[in-house]
């Protein structure tokens, strides 16, 4: 029953007390939340799930956080989806069997539950409340490109205690299945649905709902001025509660089952599922691929790619002689690796068939999640001497397609090496294997006042192998670098299985700078298996100013002048007008709403420090007629500067889809990027809105466009080439720091010349002369050697 | 000598050399000719005929140079706007004995950088892009104007470091950062064990407080900094820099932990800039001799148990930078490269380069810190795909390099 209700309703709410399920798995105490989880946004806006406690599913195995207990959230609801056997499924996990993947538990698995419509809580509300939190109301999240959703703080998750259900109500967490017209099935059982309930939601319509919602808002904290405000906002949530209060708590499934369907709500699941789609972008692949690749044309978390599916994008053919080997590479494959190693098994093997860029899917020949080096030597040399491909994998968050793997190949899942295996405070760096998690770094550090300065939005779920390979960066690199300023080694397999190491803890190369050369290399010159990387003493505190100005030239010209006087901010945040009003819509940060452009610059320091430079910066922002100056006296008010920002991309998802680019350009032309930009976008007829780091010159413009609109579709991405294109012939790059992977892979001759591109791919061919490793990424099929 | 006056002539003559079976030292105003193995080559072409600032808007804080342009054009050209090359370029010329201006082109071909690079980066951290002519004569662009750029392999790291045998640079893209407005140095007393003083600097740096600069100077190298105004004794010394404001602040902050190791004084700005420029050009070893001298680079806590090792067997003279981890290493004789080596491998690693000796010190010297046999092979490779027939000066590295 519990999948059956998993599929009809689509929701899914686990308790020890309220769900039968558990009753029958038998077990226990709930498992405490193990890993050091945290939503991280800026310091206001964290969310410490660590006190939070996992859904029962999941199994827990000391150290391997990474492994093993991932899939048995989701896993089961593929198989579910797949139609398999429900008590099969049901044995399968009380067996607590180990279902290996590439993905952990985290509030990705969350978000891209709620994205499947499935969301499993634990009765104690805690994680509940901060995966509502998250989403809803005050998430305060925002792109999925480039941010992941930032809760509200854990301390209000933790003195909360009200019933999940309503929590679930009043932040609109409720299941909803995109309408994708296409999809007839489900328009079906959504129309059988709504006669068997519509007179239950019809009444409890009817209670007070006023009154309800204000009890509930009483509860939280009221630190937080903006919460009360935001959540008046959502008729919505108001309309759930008092459903929750008059529904009572007998049957707490039926009553979201009503919820779900009540046609009143219909206005506001749409609103929400959109916003949901785009927040899930990211994780909805690595979570329940199968829901999305088997539903045909239904994609429901990816609707702001769909139009990629014509497969513009071409992958090399699999290589003939390495499909035919299939069974007899398995074979070989297993012989060579731990039982629990490898996986082969189509069913399983679809978790890893995409990454972050989800509207391409290959399933691979097989994964193998090798647990040392000499494993991976062992592989890459087999792997070499029989031409299969391999494609490395860490996390899978890739937003190039960077990780997607090919039919012919093997993944390299690097996700079981995830031990830190040295931190040396007195020569500031920290030995890692390759699987580690970027903020699994800064967390074992953090403690000691140090951090790991690279910070890309993905930091919770990317790896420290994926890092280098993309040579990430992240808010912070303005001040600290990108990953190749602040790596100081590693060890590599290169492609026939030779291990080598490339620096270490001292600096500089004793010969080539091959270490230069292998970080951003989109894991095409060998598997890193370890890194050694550079920590830094963290800063005392940090703190915001806004400004605002008439026109983007003014606010371009004073982020140079700023720069140029000496002062280095941590961060440069740039607005246009399109971005500040959607922001100020929908996060109500106060935000001037008279400016053409915004800026949010961030220092840090001590008080003194930062009052000195604060000052300073002022200072210059008046010398370009700054209309708008916001300073901030305490952490709420930082947080509420923050706070639009950080709502960018989800707001913006709110109103419409859009596609991301990553352009860079030099920072003398930002003005006239973005005017041309600008006029780009009109002659598509489309819009576009500006956020971005502008102390760096990464530009990431966000196209609107209706998904639903196969033409809309494809105008967003021929304008999106063109402002990469523009972003090329301005002295700038196609790729700041989401690599090039296959998105942009047929773009590269804008960039390069033949020589320029015949040189990188012969340097390449020094460490993998037979196009093993990861062969369909970077470099345009054509014309290869 | 080749002195080509546009990359096309650069091009012309290096795919000449290249059809002619000629090999070729690569060069700018040779203040760095001691680098590398001595190695002999048909002819030697230099950048000098390749000189302008191409392109430098000080508010994009980038800057395009033509690579034979003088380090110290490059360097005028930014003070005017108050800007600088934040990873410091030392000047070769004083320890080497050379003379001629520093080009930009050498800089960035030998990977050089100063005091500052342990927090800012070396030279190849700064460089965004270039353009250089490969062995075969072609013309390579890598890289670009922008500081966020992974768009395909990054040639620009490579060729950064390559001592001229991977190509020839011809233009150099590069971020330059303000300069500090106040510097400021706080001095340590008296840390006559070289440990004592590596712990003091580990300290520093855990401190949130952005220390820029961290040397330890032992007494036999004191008297040589500063005109020797500095107290007789060992110093070990620690750079501040930034608004006044948070210099001062910053200053207090440290100086009161610094306390617990020795007596502390401090450095206004014009002695903290005279300072840490000495350190930069290794001020005690211009001595005019031909004494081995190393520049050995490892873990900061590993530099003064190497020397404390060497000590015992040979007359060594060291000072340390980059929080103890480069060491500058005078031999009082021979190089001793063998033991030296077999130190730094048995604490942890690193590389030894020799960057002055006598000719006969020289050739029975690898300048270079030997590679792994897989690491050599490696880079065998990668020297073959750039300069397949091995015409930039081979050997200068090690082996074919
Ligand atoms: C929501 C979201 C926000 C993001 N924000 C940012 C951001 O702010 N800044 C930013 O720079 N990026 C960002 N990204 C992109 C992405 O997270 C980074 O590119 C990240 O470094 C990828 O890490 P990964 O472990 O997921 O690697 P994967 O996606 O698994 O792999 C990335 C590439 O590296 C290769 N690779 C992986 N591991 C190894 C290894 N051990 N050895 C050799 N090659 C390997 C793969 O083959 C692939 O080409 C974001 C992505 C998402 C989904």
């Amino acid at each position: 029953m519990f999948f059956a209700q998993l599929f009809k309703n689509r929701l899914v709410v686990l308790s020890a007390t309220d769900s039968g399920l558990f009753a029958q798995l038998q077990l226990s105490d709930p498992v405490p939340f193990a890993g050091p989880f945290r939503f991280v946004g800026d310091a206001e806006n964290e969310v410490d799930m660590r006190l939070g406690l996992l859904p029962c599913l999941c199994r827990i195995t000391g150290q391997d956080r990474i492994g093993d207990r991932l899939v048995l959230f989701h896993h089961p609801v593929m198989r579910a989806a797949n139609g398999e056997d429900e008590a099969a499924i049901i044995e399968d996990t009380v067996a607590q069997q180990a279902i290996a993947g590439p993905q952990r538990v985290h509030q990705d698995d969350v978000v891209g539950g709620i994205a499947n419509s499935v969301v499993e809580f634990h009765i104690g509300g805690k994680l509940l409340f901060e995966t509502a939190f998250l989403m809803g109301v005050a998430h305060a999240a925002d792109d999925p490109p480039n941010h992941f959703p930032v809760g509200l703080g854990g301390a209000a998750g933790r003195h909360l205690g009200c019933h999940p259900l309503q929590l679930a109500a009043i932040f609109q967490i409720v299941p909803y299945r995109l309408p994708v017209p296409t999809d007839e099935v489900d328009e079906r059982r959504g129309k059988d649905l709504a006669d068997d309930i519509g007179h239950k939601s019809a009444a409890a319509m009817l209670a007070d709902q006023q009154a309800a919602g204000f009890k509930l808002l009483q509860r939280l904290p009221q630190d937080r001025p903006g919460n009360v405000e935001a959540l008046r906002q959502f008729p919505f949530a108001r309309q759930a509660l008092a459903v929750a209060q008059h529904a009572g708590q007998d049957q707490p499934l039926d009553l979201v089952y009503d919820l779900v369907h009540s046609s009143a709500m219909r206005d506001g699941q749409e609103k929400f599922m959109r916003h949901v789609c785009l927040l899930a972008d990211l994780s909805a692949n690595t979570l329940i691929p199968h829901a999305c690749s088997t539903g045909k044309k239904s994609i429901p978390v990816s609707r702001n790619r769909e139009m990629h599916l014509t497969e513009a994008i071409r992958f090399l053919p699999p290589r003939a002689a390495v499909m035919a080997r299939r069974e007899t590479i398995i074979g070989d494959l297993a012989d060579l690796l731990p039982p629990d190693c490898l996986i082969h098994e189509e069913r399983e093997l679809v978790p890893f068939e995409t990454d972050a860029f989800i509207s391409y899917r290959r399933v691979p020949l097989a994964v193998a999640l090798p647990r040392t080096t000499a494993q991976v030597a062992a592989i890459m040399k087999y792997c070499n001497r029989y031409g299969i491909p391999v494609v490395p994998r860490g996390a899978g968050t890739s937003l190039s397609g960077g990780a997607i793997p090919q039919e012919d190949a093997l993944v390299l899942g690097l996700s079981r090496m995830s031990k830190i295996l040295e931190v040396d405070y007195a020569n500031r760096t920290a030995t890692v294997q390759a699987g580690v998690t970027n903020l699994n770094i800064s967390e074992a550090v953090g403690i000691d006042g140090f951090f790991y300065a690279p910070d890309p939005s993905s930091q919770l779920a990317c790896t420290i192998g994926g890092n280098i390979g993309m040579n990430s960066g992240g808010a912070h690199c303005l001040k600290y670098g990108v990953t190749t300023n602040n790596l100081l080694g590693v060890k590599m397999v290169l492609v026939d299985g030779t291990v080598i190491e490339l620096g270490g803890k001292h600096l500089d190369a004793a010969g080539y700078d091959l270490l230069g050369l292998v970080c951003g290399s989109e894991g095409q010159l060998g598997i890193v298996t370890e890194a050694t990387v550079r920590l830094i003493a963290k800063p005392e505190g940090a703190r915001p100013v806004l400004f605002g100005f008439e026109t983007s030239e003014e606010a371009g010209s004073c982020v140079s002048d700023i720069i140029g006087s000496g002062i280095i901010p941590v961060a440069i945040e740039f607005m246009d007008k399109p971005a500040i009003e959607i922001c100020e819509a929908f996060a109500g940060a106060g935000y001037p709403l008279d400016v053409g452009a915004l800026l949010i610059v961030e220092v840090e320091g001590s008080e003194a420090e930062m009052d000195a430079m604060l000052a300073g910066i002022v200072e210059i922002a008046r010398l370009h007629q700054v209309k708008t100056v916001r300073e901030c006296q305490s952490a709420t008010e930082a947080a509420l500067i923050w706070k639009g920002r950080k709502s960018a991309f989800g707001a913006t998802g709110r109103i419409a889809d859009y596609i991301c680019m990553d352009g860079t350009v030099p920072l003398g032309k930002l003005s006239y990027v973005l005017q041309k930009t600008s006029e780009i976008t009109d002659s598509f007829g489309l819009r576009v809105a500006n956020v971005f780091h502008a102390g760096d010159g990464n530009m990431h413009p966000l196209i609107l466009f209706n998904a639903n609109d196969p033409e809309d579709a494809a105008k967003a991405e021929a304008a999106g080439n063109e402002i990469l294109k523009l972003c090329v012939d301005a002295g700038g790059c196609l790729t700041g720091e989401h690599g090039v992977g296959i998105e942009k892979r047929d773009l590269m001759r804008h960039q390069f010349s033949e020589a320029d591109l015949t040189q990188q791919m012969a340097v390449r061919a020094a460490f993998d002369e037979g196009w093993i490793l990861n062969p369909s990424k970077v470099f345009p099929l054509e014309g290869r050697p | 000598m080749l002195i080509p006056n546009s990359e096309a002539d650069a091009a012309y003559v290096i795919r000449t050399a290249a059809a002619e079976n000629k090999t070729l030292a690569l060069c700018g105003n040779n203040t760095r000719s001691g680098f590398g193995n001595a190695v002999e080559t048909t002819d030697v072409v230099s950048s000098r005929g390749l000189t302008g600032i191409v392109d430098y808007e000080p508010a994009e804080m980038v800057m395009t140079v033509k690579a034979g342009t003088p380090v110290a054009e490059v360097e005028a050209a930014l003070a005017a706007n108050r800007q600088m090359m934040s990873f410091e370029p030392m000047d070769h010329r004083g320890i080497m004995g050379t003379t001629g201006e520093p080009t930009i082109g050498g800089v960035f071909a030998a990977n050089v950088s100063g005091p500052r690079r342990f927090v800012s980066g070396a030279a190849r951290d700064s460089l965004l892009g270039i353009r250089f002519v490969n062995g075969r004569g072609e013309v390579i662009r890598a890289g670009g104007r922008v500081m966020k750029n992974v768009t395909g392999l990054d040639l620009v790291k490579l060729l950064a470091g390559s001592q001229g045998t991977l190509g020839f640079l011809t233009e150099v893209t590069f971020r330059v950062l303000p300069v500090p407005p106040v510097v400021e140095t706080i001095v340590i007393s008296g840390l006559w064990d070289d440990a004592l003083a590596a712990k003091a600097m580990a300290a520093a740096m855990a401190m949130p407080v952005e220390v820029s600069g961290a040397a330890h100077l032992p007494a036999s190298v004191i008297g040589r900094f500063l005109r020797g105004s500095l107290p007789d004794g060992e110093a070990t010394v620690l750079r501040l820099e930034g608004l006044a404001a948070s210099v001062s602040v910053r200053a207090e902050k440290l100086k009161a932990v610094m306390e617990a190791f020795g007596p502390v004084s401090r450095l206004g700005m014009e002695d903290s800039q005279a300072l840490w420029r000495e350190i930069r050009d290794v001020q005690p070893y211009a001595d005019g001799t031909e004494r081995p001298l190393w520049c050995v680079s490892v873990a900061p806590s590993a530099g003064h148990q190497i020397v404390a090792a060497l000590r015992l067997e040979a007359g060594v003279d060291v000072f340390y930078d980059w929080q103890g981890g480069l060491i500058w290493m005078r031999m009082e004789a021979d190089p001793e490269a063998e033991l030296l080596r077999r130190y730094i491998r048995a604490l942890g690693g690193g590389h030894a380069t020799l960057v002055r000796a006598s000719d006969t010190a020289r050739a029975g010297t690898a300048a270079f810190e030997p590679l792994p046999d897989a690491v050599a092979a490696l880079s065998a490779r990668v020297k073959q795909k750039l300069d397949p027939a091995g015409i930039f000066s081979p050997g200068k590295m090690a082996g074919i390099l």
